[in-house]
């Protein structure tokens, strides 16, 4: 009779257990496959990157190091030749498919690229002469010498000392417009490469602050571009710049004349 | 308008022109009143601060914080408890010194280092005080009011400096411009003598020189020299033989030209009630007037100074214009 009780509880414990183990199988089958082989990955580089590789054919002044993602690069050899992408011993790097900005700097080169890397692939980036690049923009702290007059007669050699966010005549040729001591540069803005220029007119008055944008030739040569034109300065001394003080007038002209008098004629 | 009112010019419709204040070339940045009669300027960075160190007469030396050139700040006041007529500021052995000349007291010698916290280092008293000082190498020339010039030996500051020889100059000097190893010592009444100091310690006298105007003061450019020389305007001399100064012109703006400072390619003038003046050098013979602005109060002493022009501009205090 306790047997009999006892039939519905087993089958219930058997076809519990059948269904746990048909299920627990993958194939529901109860019979597993083995997993399929994996297909070898033939991208040398691994899995999604590519290869970059750096050279040039001329001779840079100094170390030149290659800022690329995270990492910083020295190259230090000169190609008579393009080298072979990939069996060659120039600087090179491998990184995951994508863009990058690259910032190559030398003693007074100056170069940026946005170079993509494509995956399986090895690429050449010549860097010659920045060639397809940009100098873009760079800290102006130091002495900058005027080479040429531009719209303004006798100014050739005028010395312009860039220090705490200002630049400040040193020296002024006999005959130029620009008084030693006056503020001729301000507000540089090293983000979009722009400043104000300081400009006079034919008699050294009508003081105004014009904006203009620095284009960098490299570190050490740059055109002022602005409405009075286009003026090139050599970097001829370098100095830190220790910090900003911004102090002088805004730009703010304020004419306040209590009185009138005689002017001879010019 | 007119032919249409047929030049009726008293219609009522009419709306005369109305301009905009004329620009004179010379603008204002800021002031500081002081509570003196400022008579004579001078800045100097130190610190990498802009100080102005004025000589305000019976208020003594005012420095200012000149930094912010639209709000200079008083830094110290030094009192000389006697008139102080000018102030000329140089470093010895990297340290900075100002040298008070006060026409009542004597000369005071100043260690501003720290120009919040000047040590007063040596007072040299004369009965009659002094007017002006002027230094070559380690030596200081220092004219006294009664007329002596006397020559000190700064290579003991900061111990007490020592007097090692007297010039006597033919009239009292009123102002000391050094170049290179020449005086140029401006006098009542001579106008410009001027002074070998290729040993410095034994001045030897060259020539007298007598512009046309009243010879307030000067500066020297190269081979030339610019008199401020009152009503006459600025004179310019030829110096390139100090023993043989030569007139080139006179260049007068009708105004009263008392003190000067050059900047390569420019001259500033102070002018008393006239305001002040900016020429340009560009012929260096022949100053041309490029602006001016007359502030209320007197103009004395400028200096161009870190694209600012500074003026002791009287019971006003420190004036602060650019051009």
């Amino acid at each position: 009779m306790k047997i009999r009780q006892a039939y519905p509880v087993l089958s219930a414990v058997f076809i519990a257990v059948i269904i746990f183990y048909l299920m627990s199988c993958d194939s529901g089958t109860g019979i597993t496959d083995p997993p399929p082989p994996q297909k070898p990955d033939t991208n040398i580089y691994g899995q999604g990157n590519g290869k970059l590789v750096f050279f040039r054919t001329q001779q840079i002044a100094g170390p030149v190091t290659i800022s690329i993602s995270s990492y910083t690069l020295t190259d230090t050899l000169v190609w008579q030749t393009d080298p072979v992408c990939d069996s060659s011993n120039a600087v090179s790097i491998i990184l995951p498919a994508g863009n990058y900005g690259v910032h190559i700097e030398g003693a007074i080169f100056l170069c940026n690229y946005t170079a993509a890397v494509e995956e399986r692939k090895c690429k050449l980036l010549n860097y010659t002469n920045c060639n397809g690049g940009t100098t873009g923009c760079y800290a102006m702290a130091g002495t900058w010498l005027r080479t040429d007059d531009g719209p303004c007669v006798n100014c050739k050699g005028l010395i312009v000392q860039f220090q705490n966010g200002i630049g400040e005549v040193l020296y002024t040729p006999p005959g130029c417009r620009f008084p030693v001591s006056d503020i001729k540069w301000k507000n540089f803005n090293i983000n979009d490469c722009t400043i104000l220029d300081l400009a006079r007119d034919d008699y050294g008055g009508s003081p105004e602050y014009q904006a203009a944008t620095v284009y960098f030739f490299h570190k050490d040569s740059l055109n002022i571009n602005g409405q009075s034109g286009v003026i090139p300065y050599q970097r001829i001394e370098n100095k830190d710049v220790s910090y900003y003080k911004k102090y002088y007038n805004n730009g703010i002209i304020k004419p306040d004349v209590s009185g009138t008098r005689l002017q001879p004629l010019r | 308008m007119f032919l249409a009112q047929g030049c009726n010019l008293y219609d009522d419709d009419y709306v005369p022109l109305v301009f905009p204040d004329p620009e004179t070339g010379i603008y204002y940045v800021g002031r500081l009143k002081t509570n003196g009669n400022a008579v004579y300027v001078k800045g100097e960075v130190i610190n990498q601060v802009q100080y102005a160190f004025l000589a305000d007469g019976p208020a003594g030396l005012q420095i200012i914080n000149v930094t912010n050139g639209e709000n200079p700040s008083l830094t110290y006041n030094f009192q000389t408890n006697g008139f102080l007529r000018e102030v000329f500021i140089d470093t010895i052995k990297g340290r900075y010194y100002a040298f008070l000349s006060d026409e009542v007291k004597g000369l005071y010698i100043l260690d501003v280092t720290n120009p919040a916290n000047p040590v007063k280092d040596s007072l040299l008293s004369y009965p009659s005080g002094v007017n002006s000082t002027g230094r070559t190498g380690n030596y200081l020339y220092t004219a006294s009011v009664s007329g002596n010039v006397y020559i000190l030996a700064l290579d003991s500051l900061p111990e007490k400096v020592y007097v090692i020889n007297t010039y006597s100059p033919v009239n009292p000097v009123k102002h000391i411009e050094i170049k290179g190893s020449t005086g140029y010592f401006i006098e009542n009444e001579t106008g410009l003598e001027t002074v070998n100091l290729e040993n410095p310690a034994q001045p030897v006298r060259y020539t007298t020189f007598h512009s046309p105007g009243s010879s307030n003061d000067i500066r020297i450019a190269d081979n030339l020299a610019y008199i401020a020389d009152g009503t006459t305007g600025v004179t310019v001399i030829g110096i390139s033989n100090p023993a043989q100064p030569y007139f080139i012109k006179s260049v007068s703006i009708e105004t009263d030209i008392r003190y000067l400072d050059y900047s390569p390619n420019y001259l500033f003038t102070g002018e008393y009630s006239d305001g002040i003046s900016v020429f340009n050098l560009f012929n260096t013979s022949t100053p041309d007037l490029l602006g001016y602005y007359i502030p209320t109060g007197k103009c004395n002493g400028v200096h161009f100074f870190k694209a600012k022009i500074l003026v002791a501009n009287g019971t006003d205090g420190l004036l602060i214009t650019r051009f």
